[in-house]
């Protein structure tokens, strides 16, 4: 279950980075076809999953978060090169990879970004609870 | 709640009484809060043995089969494995974070997002400890933010 509901978040989030990505980027002067909605939610989904078997887990410590995440973003780069050749998103040429790369860490950001931003409110919500319940026992 | 406090003669045993209709889980975990923080832990040193008082354990954490209890600036070993020490101390301040590690919540100084999405507890003696997203719902019935859960 707790492997689903992180699935569906991933999914969502870098979708949404995705589409948001190929509208400001990869078609400036187009108007974004059905086909690659259909196409973003596809990597989106390939992604989310990659995401969630990596970032679910539980790391040891913060060296292995630092590697679990160097090891993702390469991996993320990997399987959207292999999906922006086959939907034809980019050009079969290094430009086309460095592209690709340079996408992947701006959607990479976004996602992080959100992630962190919406995790803010519940840590403080949390530091609140704890501050009032370890105050009233010491008074 | 009503809270009397009678002073006795040095000589007698302390003695705590609980008038109640009936002994709810509030009741129960207060009776499980006095005893914990009486009921001392055996630890072990390089120097030897020592009795650790629960209020004193910052955190235990378990590394290759073998758990730690870690104090303010000492770490002592402890025979028990972990889901035993959670069985010793039920509703007392010790709360699960990790597959490997149980803190005392009450020790907490300040929790924070880690990177990775993760959370992270910096404790009052400058220790910081990652605290898993699946024991969020947890620490949150322990904290009182989800009063529909189970505590």
């Amino acid at each position: 279950m707790k492997y689903i509901s992180e699935f569906i978040k991933y999914f969502c989030y870098i979708t949404t980075g995705i589409v948001i990505v190929s509208g400001i980027t990869v078609l400036p002067n187009e108007m974004i076809r059905s086909a690659t909605i259909l196409q973003s939610v596809f990597a989106g989904a390939i992604t989310a999953l990659v995401t969630t078997i990596l970032l679910t887990g539980e790391p040891k410590s913060k060296k292995d978060i630092i590697f679990r995440m160097g090891l993702h973003y390469i991996l993320l780069c990997v399987i959207m090169v292999i999906v922006g050749f086959v939907f034809n998103w980019i050009p079969r040429s290094i430009i086309g990879v460095i592209f690709m790369v340079i996408s992947v860490g701006i959607v990479y950001i976004f996602v992080t970004l959100t992630y962190a931003f919406t995790s803010r409110k519940e840590v403080n919500e949390l530091n609140k609870a704890l501050l009032k319940k370890y105050r009233n026992k010491e008074e | 709640m009503k809270i009397t406090i009678e002073t006795q003669s040095p000589d007698m045993e302390d003695e705590i009484i609980i008038r109640c209709a009936e002994a709810d889980e509030e009741i129960m975990e207060l009776i499980y809060l006095i005893k914990s923080r009486r009921k001392p832990l055996t630890a072990y040193a390089d120097n030897g043995i020592v009795k650790l008082s629960p209020k004193d354990i910052y955190y235990f954490e378990s590394v290759d089969n073998r758990v730690f209890a870690y104090c303010e600036t000492q770490v002592y070993e402890v025979k028990q494995k972990l889901y035993e020490l959670e069985e010793m101390y039920p509703y007392s301040d010790f709360l699960r974070i990790s597959k490997s590690v149980i803190v005392n919540v009450s020790k907490i100084a300040l929790l924070s997002t880690a990177f990775g999405a993760k959370l992270e507890a910096k404790l009052k003696n400058g220790e910081k400890v990652i605290i898993s997203r699946q024991y969020v719902p947890d620490l949150k019935r322990k904290l009182g933010l989800d009063e529909g859960g189970k505590r």
